[in-house]
C-alpha cells in the first residue's frame, strides 16, 4: 500500500470534517449528559439537538420540528417502508429497481410477508420515468419510494415531477436522499416530498447518525391528513415517542455542524443548481479519461448527475483487478463487479440499465468530495491509464 | 461490496504478472491470421499449431466474459525434448483469477516435461493432470514458519483455479488431436464433449458432470476436516448435502445464475452428489422436501399448495359439486374455504379437511395444518 491515500470513494463514506469532530468532542467530554434527564446539565442539551434540527431543516428547506434523528438512512428506510405498510389498509408499494439495498431488500422482505411490490425500471441512463410511475401507482398503492440520486451512477431521479404527480394524493411519497443531501440542492417543499431519509457520514458528518424528515401530516384532496407510520424503534419516550433510544447528542451536534458546512459550501459554489466546486474536478477527470483511455464508457452520462460521481466502464479490464491495482497506488475507488461481492452476483444497478454482460464487470465508480484537491486528481491521471492498459494487455482486449 | 482477504503471494503474483506478456511473441510465431483472429474473438476452445520445425503451440481456453472470468492459455512445447518452453495467457478476471493463472503457469514451467510432467498418459489412453486446481490453491496459501496455514484463497474464489485446470484440459485435448472452435461446434464435437465431460449440468456457465465429479473428493476432505474441528455434527446429512451444493457453486459458479441445475436438471448437481456420496444424502426424500419447502418464499409456498389443490383436490370435489378456495397461509396453517355442496355438508369439517391436509402433507410439507374458515 502506498503512503499517499487519494480517497475517491465518497459515495461510500466521507471523512468527517475537522470542524464536525471539534464540535462532537465537547459533548463526549464536557457536556456529556442525557438530554432526556430532568436536571439542567442534561436537559439543556435539548437546545443543541434543536440547533441541529434547524441546520438540517435549512439544508433541505423543511421545518425543524419534522426532523427525527436515527442511526442513519438504513434505519430511516426500514422505518418508512415497514412502518407505512404496517399501518396502511393498502397492500401495494412502488420502488425503483435501482434502490439501495436498505430499500430493495426491505421491499423483498415485505413481498414475502404478502405485500405487493412494483419495481420501476430505469432507462439506459439509469433514471426512472414518470410515465412508468403513473401506471404503477394506483388507488391500491400506499407508498412510493424512489431514491433522490443513485449511489452507483449518480443519476438524479425526476423527484420533482414525481412529487408534483403524487401531491394531494393519498399515496405517501418517500425518497432516500442519502446521496443527494449535502451534494445538491434538495428542497422538500419545492419537490413535494413527504418523507426523506439521509445519513450524516455521506456529507462529512459522523457515521452512525442520520435522520428522517417526517412531517406527520400531508394534504390529501385539499385536507390535512395524518400519515400513519408505525414506530420502528420501540423503547423510551425520546423524540415524541416516535423513535426510542438515548439521544446521540455528540453525533447529532456533529451532524448539525456538517449540515451547516454543506449549506455554506453549496451556497458558495452553486451555479445553475450544480456544485461547481466539485463538478469542475469531476468533469476534468472525465474529459481526460475520454481523451486518453480509449473505449471508455461513461454511464449515466446524459442523465442529470450528482456533481461528484463518475461511473465508468473500461471494457477488457475487470473491475476488481482495477481496484486492486489502484489501491496498491493508494487510490480508493469502488466497483460493482461481480467479483467484489460476496455473492458474486452481477451489479444490479448496471444490469437494470441494460449494460451488456460482457462488460458489466469492468465498471468502476469514482466519487469525489469537496476535500479532493487538483493535485490528487492529477495523480489519478498519472496512474489510471497505465493500470487499464496493463489489464487490457493481460486480457487481450483489442481496441 | 467487500474486500477479499487474499494471501500475500496471490496479490504479489497478480500485481506483477511474469507470464502474460509472452503471448505477444507466441502469437507472432503463429503466422496464421485466421487462427489469431479466432483467438482474439475468444472462439478457440482447443487448438494446436506447428510453429517451427520442432515446436508446437497449444491453445486452450475456458470461461466467459459475462461471468467476469475468461482465459486462454498458450503453451509452447519442444517436440524433440518434450519440454514446455513457454507458457502465457489472456485473462479477463479479478485479482485472484490473474494470480491463480500466474501460479498455474509457474507450476507448468516447474514441471519442465510436457508429457510425463504436466500430465501422465495412462495405459488406457486416459490423461492425468499433474497441475490441478488443488495444487494451485495449496501453493498460493500463506504459511507461517512452522508450515501452518495462516491464510488461504477465499472459498468463493476457488473457481479461478478451477478455470486454469479447465483451460489446461483443453490444451491436452488439442494435444490428443482435437480442435474445437466455439463458433463452429459440430454435432460430433458436442458428442465428443459430452463423452469426455459427461452430460451438461449447468447450462448458464457450461459446466459438465465430470467437472463436478472431480471436485467432490476435495470437498469431502474439507468436510472431514470441518467435522474433526467440530464445525459439523456427525449425522447431519442434510447439512453435508447443503455444503456440497454450496461449494460446487463457489468452485464452478454452477447454479449461480438460474439455479435450476441444483435439483431440476437431469442429471442435477444433487444427483451427482448422491451418486458419488450416498452417505451424504439426506435420510429420505421427505427430509429433502422439508428442507426445500422451508427455504421457499411465501409466494412460492402458496403456489405450491395451490398447485396440489388444483391438480389433486379440486377435480375430486367438483364431482360432488363442491369447491375449495385457498384463503391464506399463516406459518404452517393453510386456511381454506369450502363452497358449493361442501359448504353445508355435515362431514365437511372432518372428512374433507382431513383429506386435504393428508394430501398437502404428503405432497408439499409434512407439518402443514389445514383450517377451515367461514367468510360469510
Amino acid at each position: 500500500m502506498s503512503d499517499k491515500i487519494v480517497y475517491l470513494d465518497n459515495n461510500s463514506t466521507t471523512k468527517a470534517a475537522p470542524e464536525v469532530v471539534d464540535v462532537m468532542k465537547q459533548y463526549f467530554l464536557c457536556d456529556y449528559g442525557n438530554s432526556e434527564s430532568t436536571h439542567a446539565f442534561g436537559s439543556n442539551l435539548q437546545y443543541v439537538e434543536q440547533g441541529a434540527r434547524e441546520s438540517l431543516a435549512r439544508l433541505i428547506n423543511g421545518r425543524p420540528k419534522n426532523i427525527y434523528f436515527t442511526s442513519g438512512a438504513t434505519e430511516s428506510n426500514n422505518w418508512v417502508l415497514r412502518g407505512v405498510m404496517k399501518h396502511s389498509d393498502k397492500r401495494h408499494l412502488v420502488i425503483s429497481a435501482v434502490e439501495h439495498p436498505s430499500v430493495l431488500n426491505v421491499a423483498q422482505y415485505l413481498e414475502k410477508e404478502g405485500y405487493r411490490v412494483t419495481y420501476l425500471p430505469v432507462t439506459d441512463q439509469g433514471v426512472v420515468r414518470l410515465e412508468d410511475l403513473m401506471t404503477a401507482a394506483t388507488d391500491e398503492t400506499a407508498l412510493v419510494s424512489v431514491m433522490y440520486a443513485n449511489n452507483e451512477t449518480g443519476a438524479i431521479m425526476p423527484i420533482r415531477e414525481i412529487g408534483e404527480y403524487l401531491r394531494d394524493k393519498s399515496i405517501i411519497f418517500h425518497t432516500d436522499a442519502t446521496q443527494a443531501v449535502g451534494k445538491i440542492h434538495v428542497d422538500v417543499k419545492r419537490d413535494n416530498i413527504d418523507l426523506l431519509s439521509f445519513s450524516g457520514h455521506k456529507f462529512h458528518g459522523p457515521k452512525g447518525v442520520g435522520g428522517l424528515y417526517f412531517p406527520l401530516k400531508k394534504y390529501v384532496s385539499g385536507k390535512l391528513v395524518r400519515m400513519q407510520i408505525a414506530q420502528f424503534m420501540i423503547g423510551g419516550e425520546q423524540q415524541g415517542f416516535m423513535r426510542a433510544g438515548t439521544m446521540n447528542t455528540p453525533g447529532i451536534a456533529g451532524l448539525g455542524k456538517a449540515a451547516d458546512l454543506a449549506y455554506e459550501h453549496l451556497s458558495e459554489h452553486l451555479v445553475a443548481g450544480e456544485d461547481t466546486g466539485v463538478s469542475s474536478k469531476r468533469d476534468d477527470l472525465q474529459e481526460f479519461i475520454e481523451e486518453n483511455i480509449p473505449k471508455t464508457m461513461i454511464n449515466a452520462k446524459n442523465a442529470p448527475r450528482l456533481p461528484n460521481t463518475l461511473n465508468l466502464t473500461f471494457p477488457g479490464a475487470e473491475g476488481e483487478s482495477i481496484i486492486d491495482r489502484l489501491s496498491e497506488k493508494g487510490i480508493c475507488v469502488s466497483s460493482g463487479s461481480a467479483c467484489t461481492s460476496k455473492s458474486l452476483a452481477i451489479p444490479y444497478v448496471l444490469d437494470a440499465m441494460g449494460i451488456n454482460h460482457d462488460i458489466i464487470n469492468s465498471t468502476i465508480r469514482f466519487s469525489l468530495s469537496r476535500y479532493n484537491t487538483t493535485e490528487e486528481l492529477k495523480y489519478v491521471r498519472q496512474v489510471l491509464p497505465k493500470v487499464i492498459e496493463d489489464l487490457r494487455l493481460i486480457s487481450g482486449f483489442k481496441e | 461490496m467487500m474486500a477479499w482477504d487474499y494471501p500475500k503471494k496471490l496479490i504479489e503474483m497478480s500485481r506483477n504478472p511474469q507470464y502474460s506478456e509472452d503471448k505477444v511473441g507466441l502469437l507472432k510465431l503463429l503466422e496464421d491470421n485466421e487462427l489469431q483472429k479466432k483467438i482474439e474473438q475468444g472462439f478457440v476452445i482447443s487448438a494446436k499449431k506447428d510453429v517451427d520445425e520442432d515446436k508446437t503451440l497449444f491453445i486452450g481456453s475456458y470461461g466467459s466474459r459475462a461471468c467476469g472470468d475468461y482465459m486462454t492459455l498458450f503453451m509452447l512445447v519442444n517436440d524433440d525434448s518434450n519440454e514446455v518452453e513457454k507458457v502465457s495467457y489472456y485473462n479477463y478476471g479479478c485479482t485472484s483469477s490473474i494470480g491463480a493463472t500466474e501460479m498455474g503457469a509457474e507450476l507448468v514451467l516447474n514441471e519442465k516435461k510436457f508429457k510425463g510432467g504436466v500430465f501422465e498418459e495412462k495405459a488406457d489412453g486416459s490423461i492425468e493432470l499433474k497441475v490441478t486446481n488443488q495444487k494451485i490453491l495449496s501453493m498460493l496459501k500463506e504459511v507461517d514458519e512452522q508450515g501452518k496455514t495462516i491464510k488461504s484463497v477465499p472459498k468463493e474464489k476457488h473457481h479461478c483455479s478451477v478455470m486454469f485446470e479447465q483451460a489446461l484440459k483443453n490444451i491436452l485435448r488439442a494435444y490428443q488431436g482435437k480442435t474445437l472452435f466455439k463458433d463452429e461446434l459440430t454435432k460430433e464435437d458436442w458428442e465428443f464433449i459430452e463423452q469426455e465431460e459427461g452430460p451438461l449440468v449447468c447450462h448458464c456457465y457450461d459446466i459438465h458432470e465430470k467437472t463436478i465429479t472431480n471436485l467432490l473428493g476435495g470437498i469431502d476432505e474439507e468436510l472431514q476436516g470441518m467435522m474433526a474441528g467440530g464445525e459439523f455434527e456427525k449425522g447431519d446429512t442434510g447439512g453435508f448435502n447443503d455444503y456440497f451444493h454450496r461449494r460446487i457453486r463457489e468452485m464452478t459458479k454452477a447454479g449461480e445464475a438460474c439455479g435450476k441445475c441444483h435439483y431440476d436438471r437431469n442429471p442435477s448437481i444433487d444427483d451427482i452428489i448422491v451418486k458419488n456420496y450416498p452417505q451424504y444424502n439426506p435420510k429420505s426424500k421427505e427430509e429433502k422436501k422439508v428442507r426445500e419447502y422451508e427455504t421457499l418464499s411465501f409466494i412460492e409456498k402458496v403456489n405450491r399448495i395451490n398447485k396440489v389443490l388444483e391438480e389433486q383436490i379440486r377435480p375430486k370435489l367438483a364431482l360432488e359439486g363442491g369447491y375449495v378456495s385457498l384463503i391464506g397461509l399463516e406459518e404452517d396453517t393453510v386456511k381454506i374455504e369450502l363452497g358449493g355442496s361442501c359448504k353445508d355438508c355435515a362431514f365437511s369439517d372432518r372428512t374433507i379437511t382431513f383429506g386435504i391436509e393428508e394430501t398437502l402433507r404428503t405432497n408439499v410439507y409434512e407439518k402443514l395444518k389445514v383450517e377451515k374458515v367461514d367468510l360469510f
